[in-house]
């Protein structure tokens, strides 16, 4: 598929999602609906964007804020989405950073961080949900096998997360292809 | 510390790992037990920070390029995250040029098994993010808020903060 540079880049998208959503799944997520469940990226390059973002090496994350900024405007989307991707997230942590520092000894301040860990599980969680339901309503039966494959792989056999991904991709090229 | 070398070993960990916190026992070894200029607790308060910030989980490394040497650092940091995700777009466009249904079918399969991944991750993650059946609770509860559909995931988590000293 080819891509669209020329696009408005979808820079409101990529400042909620960069600086409202903890970790990749649950930005991946609300990304998805941003962008696909309005119509202005479809299904299949917002996927493709995903899965090759979990095999470029780095933070998984940025690799699609950069992947989907290269489909509405090639390098210069790629850019701007990777910068407000990065910009973003930074600047909060870094005060939070701070905050922490200086409160790091205040037995508040510990409660509130595993209150609001306990919470960051629930969205991560809520977000592989909403990630892996769409793949499972197209492939409902295969990906189940799928998904019960991969975890096998995972907890029986002592091989890097990258090589699971990539025996799944191989999988899937072979029985997932002809999805309608 | 030298802000260009913090980058350049930062960047190493950062490129040679394929997932958030994958590049921890590599900055570990550079930053705590080679050049002492940070300590394991704070690389520990890097990596919940960055669990309680937006962003990508990756994020501790600009927390810990901070921690070493403070906004430079964190500048050093950030780049040292942003660098690696250039290479995507060669990586895409290759797979891009060969686009049919093996190809689709290929990612569709990527992106289930990556969920399956992040989910067995969650389960070693959950003990430590909800110790307590009070917290697991809490968790629970922000799940369903979450599945509702009316409570967006920034105000799971500042809530749950906010009911954190009350739990523990």
């Amino acid at each position: 598929m080819p891509t669209s540079a020329g696009r408005s880049i979808p820079l409101g998208s990529f400042i909620r999602a960069s600086s409202l959503h903890v970790g990749a799944a649950a930005a991946a997520s609300a990304l998805r609906r941003d962008l696909v469940e309005t119509g202005r990226l479809s299904s299949t390059a917002f996927d493709e964007a995903y899965a090759v973002a979990r095999l470029t090496p780095g933070t998984n994350l940025l690799a699609m804020y950069t992947l989907l900024g290269e489909r509405f405007a090639g390098w210069k989307g790629a850019l701007c989405a990777l910068a407000v991707g990065t910009v973003i997230p930074s600047v909060v942590a870094v005060a939070l950073g701070t905050a922490y520092v200086t409160y790091a000894q205040h037995s508040l301040a510990n409660q509130a961080m595993q209150g609001a860990r306990a919470g960051a599980l629930a969205v991560f969680v809520w977000a592989i949900v909403r990630l892996v339901r769409p793949q499972l309503e197209q492939h409902r039966r295969r990906g189940i096998l799928l998904a019960i494959a991969t975890l096998v792989m995972t907890l029986a056999l002592p091989i890097p997360q990258f090589v699971v991904l990539l025996i799944a991709g191989g999988i899937g090229a072979a029985f997932l292809r002809d999805a309608p | 510390m030298n802000v260009l070398v913090l980058y350049l070993l930062l960047l190493r960990a950062t490129a040679l790992s394929f997932s958030g916190f994958a590049s921890v026992p590599v900055i570990r070894e550079a930053l705590v037990v080679q050049r002492g200029v940070l300590t394991d607790e704070q690389l520990n308060s890097a990596i919940a920070i960055s669990q309680a910030s937006p962003g990508p989980l990756g994020l501790y490394v600009v927390v810990l390029g901070y921690f070493v040497a403070g906004i430079p650092g964190a500048l050093a940091g950030a780049l040292a995250l942003a660098t690696p995700a250039i290479l995507a777009i060669p990586i895409a466009r290759a797979v891009r040029r060969h686009q049919d249904s093996q190809v689709r079918g290929a990612c569709a399969a990527i992106v289930i098994a990556s969920c399956v991944l992040m989910a067995t991750t969650s389960v070693r993650l959950a003990p430590e993010a909800a110790p307590s059946l009070p917290f697991a609770l809490l968790a629970g509860l922000g799940f369903i808020a979450l599945a509702s559909g009316r409570v967006p995931p920034v105000v799971v988590i500042i809530a749950s903060a906010c009911l954190g000293p009350f739990l523990a």
